[in-house]
């Protein structure tokens, strides 16, 4: 149903990026909202989304790590990926609102969330076939 | 299936020189326990604490609570984690001492564990706080990948309640319920002028900390089945993550589904309880898809008039809730929704993270943003050390003498989506 070589990752977690990106494109961003915008800005431009922008239940200003999958595609699944998104960006800035995520966190906190992120790159990867 | 639950209560716990239950106290040979957690090797350090409605004592950061349970006849407790897999659970007879639970405590991960306070303004939101608690504190080998350390620490929780719950084997229990749901035609034929009602139960699967078992399988694994709501108290299903605190399903809960519980209280008068419909949480949108299909199939099939959905988690799991809905209530079933809410501080803003047009009956579990005080402890099992990382603190939320402010979403349990809790919405 999907090949590899033509789904794109659009992260800000450099463990994803350096897991992926010899197999496939991996746009590296700098933070959570910079992987929405760009994810955003892609599914507008013929791509769908293959996960979902907020996996993991994490609240958008409790984990400073964001990695989605995008495929190139139009139609029904690219309206539907249109509202996912803009709803997830929507999310995103109310809850910075609630409290804004943390300048930064402790080395090993950041390491968790960076490895929570990857495992769940990692989950969907045998899915895309 | 039919199954029989013995209840025994338990009115106090202590350490003792031999684990037995005796005249509705549970004496627990320390020693012994704690060997038996340390036969896991990826464990170095384990001890137990005991904590007691009242206390002022806090637990954190909290992994899971399990209540100790034994099946006498029918199987055995959580199949395929710690008992076979064959024969299935569900029928037979159950026991279970009933008031006392074991939690499981130490740092998994940086962020996703809460807390438990046994009194003060916290204890309110916590039904952990009202039960007499066997506290497993475990700490870690050095170097371990985060996943292994979770299996590890859930594996000792569920030792410990297995152990304990061997003690009520052949203890006489105070009070024996029984439940039973029929095979689906017969079922139907029981109380045919009764709406036919099910439950759709969504498990927590979106990944690594992020996963529940179903007789062992990682949920994620899984398309959309049917269940029998008696395996479920037998323990088919566990917890193995780390979500939010006050959303977490823990072990406990699954053993004590209030959905499942009330829909029996209902069953033959107002109702029939045709079963359980058990779905996943997706990550992958095609999965996600095919599983709304799948619930909304097995809806229709079972012929179903009405059913309640609900959920573990936020965010992702919010479109998997939506997406049953409208397929269930488009196949001709109608859909009552029960989930928790995190509407900012003020309760104003939108409380899902995703919604749909036929989403038109919700029961709301409370909301997690609201922030409490906690005040200091005289006692803290486990380490207050993360309290600033854990979901629900924030950077300065703690102070010098160990009172801090959080929100609600830090008290395990607080706003579970399925109900067993306190909070609710109410419209005016």
């Amino acid at each position: 149903m999907y090949e590899r070589e033509k789904a794109i990752i659009i992260t800000n977690n450099d463990r994803v990026f350096e897991a992926y990106k010899d197999e496939m494109q991996v746009i590296l961003k700098q933070t959570y909202e910079e992987v929405l915008i760009a994810t955003r800005d892609m599914v507008y431009d013929r791509h769908i989304l293959l996960t979902h922008p907020q996996a993991s239940s994490l609240k958008p200003n409790q984990t400073p790590y964001r990695s989605v999958i995008v495929y190139p595609g139009s139609g029904e699944d690219a309206m539907k990926a249109i509202l996912l998104i803009e709803k997830c960006l929507e999310v995103y800035r109310r809850w910075q609102e609630i409290a804004p995520s943390p300048a930064s966190y402790p080395k090993k906190v950041e390491d968790d969330f960076k490895t929570i992120d990857l495992s769940i790159v990692q989950n969907v990867m045998p899915r895309i076939v | 299936m039919k199954l029989e639950l013995g209840k025994i209560e338990i009115k106090d716990i202590r350490f003792g020189d031999k684990s037995c239950v005796d005249d509705h106290v549970l004496s627990i040979n320390k020693e012994e326990v704690e060997r038996l957690v340390l036969e896991d090797d990826k464990l170095i350090g384990c001890h137990l604490e005991l904590a007691k409605p009242g206390e002022k004592t806090r637990i954190t950061p909290v992994k899971d609570v399990i209540e100790p349970r034994v099946k006498v006849s029918g199987g055995e407790i959580f199949p395929g984690v710690i008992g076979k897999v064959s024969p299935q659970v569900g029928s037979g007879r159950t026991h279970a001492l009933s008031g006392c639970c074991v939690v499981t405590v130490g740092r998994i991960v940086g962020f996703q564990e809460g807390v438990i306070d046994m009194s003060g303004p916290a204890a309110d939101y916590c039904p952990f706080s009202k039960t007499l608690n066997v506290c497993v504190v475990i700490e870690p080998k050095e170097g371990l990948e985060t996943h292994v350390y979770e299996r590890a620490g859930r594996m000792a929780g569920l030792k410990v309640a297995t152990y304990l719950g061997e003690l009520a084997r052949n203890i006489e229990p105070d009070t024996l319920e029984v439940y039973e749901t029929k095979p689906i035609l017969e079922q139907a034929q029981q109380y045919p002028d009764l709406p036919k009602i099910g439950y759709v139960h969504m498990l927590q699967s979106q990944g690594l900390l992020h996963d529940t078992y179903y007789y062992g399988v990682d949920a994620k694994q899984i398309v959309p089945t049917f269940m029998y709501p008696t395996e479920i108290m037998d323990g088919a299903i566990v917890s193995g993550n780390c979500v939010a605190p006050c959303d977490k399903v823990t072990s406990y809960h699954h053993l004590h589904n209030p959905v499942i519980e009330d829909l029996y209280r209902h069953h033959g008068k107002d109702l029939n309880f045709m079963g359980v419909i058990l779905t996943n949480e997706n990550v992958f949108l095609a999965d996600k898809e095919r599983h709304s299909d799948m619930v909304a199939k097995l809806c229709q099939w079972m012929g179903l008039d009405g059913v309640l959905i609900t959920e573990e988690g936020y965010g992702n799991p919010d479109t998997d809730l939506m997406m049953n809905c409208k397929k269930v209530e488009r196949a001709g079933t109608k859909v009552c929704l029960i989930t928790d809410e995190f509407p900012g501080k003020d309760g104003k803003s939108a409380s899902l993270a995703d919604t749909c047009d036929e989403a038109t009956a919700l029961a709301s579990c409370g909301q997690g943003n609201a922030t409490l005080h906690f005040p200091a402890m005289d006692k803290v099992i486990g380490t207050t050390e993360y309290i600033e990382s854990q979901i629900g603190g924030w950077a300065g939320c703690m102070n010098e003498d160990g009172s801090f402010e959080a929100e609600l979403q830090i008290i395990i349990a607080s706003t579970i989506a399925n109900g067993y809790n306190k909070l609710a919405a109410k419209g005016y």
